[in-house]
């Protein structure tokens, strides 16, 4: 049985400068789904998500989201973790809330989310002195601290070794299916998709939909 | 041995230069002590009794503390625009904005004055800044402030004295931030507001570099000397208090109140200038790189071409930013005519010919520049070894793990910063030649307050460029087999040859410029420069009509010399260059 549709992007175009990115593009994602994009470097995968976040205005063709203020549930994370050095790991985080909290509520929600990363003890550290896996988990954090219905995953593991990154996709499939988060994941690394999502799709197939019509 | 024999040639060095920036202003101190019988404490204490100390004081608080927020006010939106945006010729309008601040303060006087004279685009708008008639004149009178227009000029001027300094802090951070931190920002929780991404990205990002260059400009206009002189006669800062006193002052049994006030006045600002040097210093260590920070094309391409709102607060910028040097510059051209029919203005070279003669002075125009260009080229061999050597000092400091030293020498270099021109120039004049009156005879005097007060910014630019330099390129060199002046070449040199030449020509610009030490000394001796050659012109009454073009030509000639010399360093500034001078 198929899930509620929680975003349907409908013959989607963007160029710039008169270069077309992708046009055509038609994709829908279910609540709790996750989809990996597997294609390659400068095909257009993270223009698409920037799209879909509003980062980047689209040409042509409609984005529905199931929520009524759809892009404001939508989390992104981004290839290389932004963390901003003059604040430490947990107030780091505690940007991403979108309540008021009082302080002791704040730092015991950001513990428990620390925990289950394991990166427990860590809310007082400086960003600096995170290894690359560790500051994108703490970034995988701050994202789904505002309980998003849809995360963006912008290739956020590229930059990691092998064997980080297999342990880092493996915990944040879990993570995202213990939240009930859908996802759209887009990378160039079959296996990091493989392990990751539900649903993988090529990037080909995704453009292509269009021109086979 | 060797390093021995350098560590003992660098200790000299720096005590040298403490001796040489320290020495006349302590000299003074013990003149001004004995005629007085005032310790610095007594001084202190003594400080409300002294005759216009108070009013003096009140004045230059408020003028440097309103200059300072109109200098934010004016020059972060300016700031904020500029480094956002993908503007044609971007260097270029950075570079016209950093003119402001290398400009002579006398000809940036000049400019104001001309800017509401009664022949101004203002006066004719019924702004009478400078005789306050109509509006300004009915204001004054409605809340008893007396001379409220001249008092908005003075700070309107330090404001545009000043604004390079915001640009220089605020514009390079904000060209090359990261684009995705801002994106990063807006996509979370608490950055969704405006006020959310005030908070939590651009306070902590540029809010140091804001208020570091507000401390900077409380200094400056705290210490401005030629600004105060013409643009508010009417009252005191500390400075020109100092510099109308210290003729009579540091003489034993005459005119002791003098001296009394002189004393006070000058502790009290050496204490004042010192802490606003202590939280410059402090917001500079705070406005750290450590944001992320990527290619300014790059940033600027991601943000796109300015939107209409931009180009009107940049293109406004940039017409408050040259408009008084070219009230200067057309100024000497423009002669009064009295005719039957009363008072006209025509165009005429007659001021160019009459400054070339030096008919209305004592020294043609060629003369005093070759005088200012002597001094320049003077100051800048001394200042800039010294500079040089002192920066590198620090950075071996700093190396060789004497964190606390290396700090220690820093502050002392920025020293000569907390005692101002005046200062320097009182230091010399009562300190050194009331006790070596054969010094009056050397032709190169002003050289010595020049080389005190340039020094600190050959220090400043030279230090960071040292910074930068990573050792592995003298590695890489070593490694290929070069020999020893080779590898100092490309290993080095290389990378701080560009910051030499900012500091030449900056430290030139700046001993051309300089005004409150030459005029204190050359008003005791008789070395002219043009800055000081534009102050007697202008102190001329005006019956005759060739004297404010004479006047005005001197100090576009010296405008024109600052332009050559701020536009070769600004060829060799490098990209990114921010919070330097």
């Amino acid at each position: 049985m198929k899930n509620k549709v929680i975003v349907n992007i409908n013959e989607l175009k963007k160029s710039f400068d008169n270069a077309v990115i992708f046009e055509g593009l038609n994709l829908e994602i279910g609540a709790n789904e996750i989809v990996a994009i597997l294609g390659p470097s400068g095909c257009g995968k993270s223009t698409l998500l920037r799209c879909i976040v509003g980062l980047e205005e689209f040409d042509r063709g409609e984005l529905l989201f199931a929520h009524e203020r759809g892009r404001e549930h939508v989390g992104y994370l981004f290839q290389q973790p932004i963390l901003y050095p003059h604040l430490n790991v947990e107030a780091n985080i505690a940007l991403g809330f979108k309540k008021k909290h009082n302080r002791s509520e704040r730092r015991r929600i950001i513990s428990a989310e620390l925990d289950s990363v394991n990166m427990g003890g860590f809310g007082r550290r400086r960003v600096e002195a995170l290894s690359g896996g560790e500051a994108q988990r703490v970034a995988l954090v701050r994202a789904m601290l505002g309980q998003p219905e849809l995360l963006l995953l912008d290739e956020p593991f590229s930059a990691l070794d092998l064997k980080t990154r297999r342990a880092i996709s493996i915990q944040t499939r879990a993570w995202l299916k213990q939240k009930k988060t859908a996802a759209i994941h887009v990378t160039h690394d079959p296996e990091e998709a493989s392990l990751i999502a539900d649903r993988v799709v090529s990037w080909d197939d995704l453009v292509g939909t269009y021109e086979e019509e | 041995m060797a390093r021995t024999s350098e560590t003992v040639a660098r200790a000299f060095l720096v005590l040298g230069y403490i001796t040489l920036s320290g020495l006349p202003f302590v000299y003074a101190l013990g003149r001004l002590q004995s005629v007085t019988g005032q310790n610095p404490i007594d001084a202190i204490v003594h400080f409300p009794h002294a005759y216009g100390a108070v009013d003096a004081l009140k004045f230059t608080v408020l003028e440097a503390s309103v200059s300072a927020a109109l200098t934010v006010l004016i020059g972060l939106p300016i700031a904020w625009n500029l480094g956002r945006y993908k503007w044609r010729r971007a260097s270029m309008l950075r570079a016209i904005f950093s003119v402001p601040f290398v400009m002579p303060a006398i000809v940036v006087a000049m400019g104001f004055l001309l800017l509401i004279d009664q022949q101004s685009f203002l006066f004719a708008r019924g702004l009478d800044l400078r005789t306050e008639t109509g509006f300004v004149g009915s204001f004054a009178e409605r809340t008893g402030w007396a001379h409220p227009g001249h008092f908005l000029v003075l700070v309107v001027a330090h404001a545009w004295f000043n604004l390079s300094l915001i640009i220089r802090f605020v514009e390079p951070t904000l060209a090359r931030l990261d684009p995705a931190w801002e994106e990063q920002m807006s996509l979370l929780g608490q950055g969704r507001t405006r006020w959310g991404r005030v908070r939590h990205l651009w306070w902590p990002v540029i809010g140091p570099a804001v208020l570091c260059a507000a401390s900077l400009s409380f200094l400056f206009s705290f210490t401005s000397f030629a600004l105060v002189k013409w643009l508010t006669p009417f009252n005191n800062t500390l400075e020109s208090l100092m510099a109308s006193y210290g003729g009579s002052a540091g003489i034993h049994d005459y005119r002791v109140d003098t001296s009394e006030i002189v004393l006070s006045s000058s502790i009290v600002q050496f204490i004042i200038l010192l802490g606003a040097l202590y939280l410059t210093s402090t917001l500079q260590r705070r406005h750290s790189s450590r944001f992320a920070l990527v290619s300014e094309h790059m940033s600027r391409t991601s943000r796109g071409p300015p939107p209409i709102k931009a180009r009107i607060t940049v293109y406004a910028g940039l017409v408050f930013a040259i408009s008084p040097m070219l009230a200067a510059l057309s100024a000497s051209f423009r002669v009064r005519e009295s005719t039957s029919d009363g008072t006209s203005y025509g165009w005429s070279m007659a001021g160019w010919s009459s400054a070339w003669s030096g008919d209305l002075s004592t020294l043609s125009i060629v003369d005093a520049l070759t005088n200012s260009l002597l001094f320049a080229f003077a100051t800048l061999a001394i200042a800039l070894p010294v500079g040089w050597l002192l920066a590198s000092t620090i950075r071996a400091l700093e190396i060789n793990d004497h964190p606390h030293y290396a700090r220690a020498l820093d502050v002392a270099t920025l020293l000569p910063l907390a005692i101002s021109a005046v200062m320097v120039g009182l230091g010399i004049l009562l300190g050194v030649l009331k006790t070596m009156p054969s010094l009056f005879q050397w032709d190169y005097l002003p050289v010595v307050p020049h080389v005190i007060l340039t020094v600190p910014f050959v220090v400043r630019i030279m230090l960071p460029a040292m910074r930068s330099v990573e050792p592995k390129w003298k590695e890489q060199a070593q490694i290929l087999g070069l020999n020893p002046m080779r590898t100092w070449y490309h290993g080095y040199f290389s990378f701080v040859r560009g910051p030499a030449v900012v500091a030449s020509s900056l430290t030139m610009a700046f001993s051309l410029g300089e005004f409150g030490a030459s005029w204190l000394l050359v008003r005791a001796g008789s070395w002219d420069t043009l800055s000081v050659l534009v102050d007697t012109l202008m102190s001329r009454p005006k019956f005759d009509p060739l004297v404010q073009p004479t006047a005005m030509a001197a100090a576009t000639v010296l405008m024109l010399l600052t332009f050559v010399l701020f536009f070769i360093a600004e060829r060799f500034r490098p990209e990114g260059d921010g919070g330097g001078f």
